[in-house]
């Protein structure tokens, strides 16, 4: 149990725990691994404490042991130190099928200043998609997401959005036109502009982005995007 | 000498001082389970196979995939487990049991949905409110209140119930719909177990309590053996949710979306195999246009209160004699209740 929270009270210090759950729970993971940590060692001390051999032997009676199920706890740590696994990628967007929800507003918000301005990815696909792209018209935007090849030559640039944990993620993707690939799961930014023909009002429409600059970058801190 | 500390080793990017875990012993004992040893096999093994393991690992992105989900299953429910496990044994060591005969009404009928209703007052995920309500057994409430409330809680508190509304803007009856979907579930729950539950199908395992033991003492027990019963169970329930979650391929899904019947269950079948938090279900209900209003109710009445996570919870905490029984009973009730809600509300 030490052990499971020492890992916890780890994970939320070293800010790696974005990778795998939403930035909000940062407090209460810390929170919680300290309650581990905590639990564990009072167990161990209380236990330790209790001295003399007629007590042994009424607990030794009594059985009292963690259960073997418990030891499973210890999966999920060896998981995360050893195997370290990567935020989600490619293979997790391709496992989604392309949705788009239509947020349904009565006005689209122009954009901010800039150019290029910064953008979300999934801003970028809801206007693009359920607005026809009319604020995105003429604008140059600057996007960054990662890159999911489509498996003849062109590629997507794609980005998670996750609400929770990483198992309830969706993908949003626009197709990138005008720049060849780099290899799959690259972080980049791309600087370019809309252009219609990724279809529009449609849930499973892909949007269009001419490209005009690619930029290798390393994974942001927060992969995700909500 | 005790030796019970295994020596930290670096590596593995960390320097924790490993400590024991499993059976503590007191002096001068003899090895009854090994677990020490076991332990410290396996952090050596960790420390020495970790670039041969991380490699197989890599490049093989359905197994870095189903890792990280894993992972992240585990690593999202433990705060909400932590918090339900502390706030049991604080009911368990502070609360008497005369409480509940006071607070609930006095016919058993009426205590479900009073104790269905209090569910919105336990904000977070479905993993906190099993720890509670086994000890809301253990102390002396009624079962089929409490199972009332393990059922409600995940779905009806404050923060899903506002992620629904910010998932679907348009249709804000669906926010009713899945309350009301919710609490009728669970009341219907809890008044068949009235009917036809048996008490001796809940085998809670049984605390190491003395009549001398301190308040304290008392928490500090119910905690840890909570935690340590639930924690794994966690750990098989976020294994199969992560394997389902990789395996299932979306074109079924959008194979399925059309069909009347067969998409209300496929949804619902879904919503039990990828065991998603109850405050994030709703956007990924959202995201299934592909189906009906009705279907992805069923999905969000269905998700809080019967799936893997929770399957393997229930196990752990109230015994898999009851955990069989409980969860199908649950599974068609929430069906039910989803669809009939659906088709007079949406």
């Amino acid at each position: 149990m030490v052990l499971v929270g020492a890992a916890l009270a780890r994970l939320s210090v070293s800010g790696s725990y974005t990778n795998y759950v939403k930035p909000g729970l940062g407090i209460p993971l810390l929170c919680a691994g300290v309650a581990v940590l905590g639990l564990g060692l009072w167990t161990l001390v209380a236990d330790s404490t209790r001295a003399g051999p007629g007590q042994d032997q009424e607990r030794h009676s009594h059985s009292h042991s963690a259960p073997r199920v418990a030891w499973l706890l210890c999966l999920p740590v060896f998981a995360l130190y050893v195997v370290a696994p990567p935020a989600l990628g490619s293979y997790a967007a391709n496992l989604d099928s392309v949705s788009v929800t239509d947020p349904d507003w009565d006005a689209y918000p122009p954009l901010p200043r800039g150019d290029p301005v910064d953008i979300t990815l999934v801003d970028f696909t809801i206007r693009a998609v359920w607005d026809n792209g009319d604020t995105l018209a003429h604008r140059r935007v600057r996007i960054i997401g990662f890159v999911t090849p489509r498996g003849d030559g062109t590629w997507d640039l794609t980005r998670l959005q996750m609400t929770c944990c990483a198992a309830d993620v969706r993908s949003n993707r626009v197709q990138a036109v005008g720049a060849d690939p780099e290899p799959a799961d690259t972080w980049v930014r791309v600087i370019g502009h809309w252009i219609p023909g990724g279809g529009t009002k449609r849930g499973d429409a892909v949007p269009l982005l001419e490209i005009e600059s690619v930029e290798v970058i390393d994974q942001p801190r927060q992969p995700y995007e909500f | 000498m005790r030796g019970e500390e295994v020596s930290s080793k670096p590596g593995a990017e960390d320097e924790r001082a490993a400590p024991t875990e499993g059976p503590t012993q007191g002096p001068g004992r003899s090895a009854t389970f090994g677990g020490l040893p076991v332990l410290g096999a396996v952090l050596v093994a960790a420390l020495f196979g970790q670039p041969f393991v991380a490699g197989w690992f890599s490049g093989k992105p359905a197994i870095e995939t189903f890792a990280t989900v894993f992972v992240s299953i585990c690593v999202q429910a433990l705060p909400f487990l932590v918090l339900g496990v502390v706030l049991s044994a604080c009911l368990t060591a502070f609360v008497p049991a005369s409480f509940f005969a006071r607070a609930l009404p006095g016919r058993p009928a009426w205590a479900v949905p009073v104790a269905a209703s209090c569910g919105v007052l336990l904000p977070g995920c479905e993993c906190a409110s099993v720890p509670i309500a086994g000890s809301l057994v253990r102390s002396g409430l009624i079962p089929p209140a409490a199972f009332a409330f393990l059922l409600s809680a995940p779905a009806v508190n404050p923060i899903v119930l506002a992620s629904t509304a910010v998932a679907f803007p348009n249709q804000p009856l669906m926010v009713v719909a899945r309350l009301v979907a919710s609490l009728l579930a669970a009341c219907v729950v809890g008044w068949v177990w009235l009917r036809f539950g048996r008490r001796d199908l809940i085998r809670l395992p049984q605390l190491d309590v003395h009549e001398r033991m301190s308040r304290r003492a008392v928490f500090r027990e119910a905690a840890q053996h909570d935690l340590m019963h639930a924690g794994g169970f966690l750990v098989v329930g976020g294994l199969t949710a992560a394997v389902l979650n990789v395996l299932v391929p979306s074109w079924w899904l959008d194979a399925v979306a059309g069909l009347p019947v067969i998409s209300v269950l496929a949804l619902a079948g879904l919503a039990v195999a990828m065991a998603i938090c109850s405050e994030a279900d709703a956007f990924v209900a959202a995201s299934l246009s592909q189906f009906s209003l009705t279907s992805r109710l069923v999905f969000l009445a269905v998700g809080p209160m019967i799936d893997v996570k929770l399957f393997a919870l229930q196990a752990g905490t109230f015994g898999r004699s009851f955990a069989s029984r409980f969860a199908p009973l649950t599974f068609v009730v929430a069906v039910a209740s989803g669809l009939l809600v659906g088709w007079w509300l949406l």
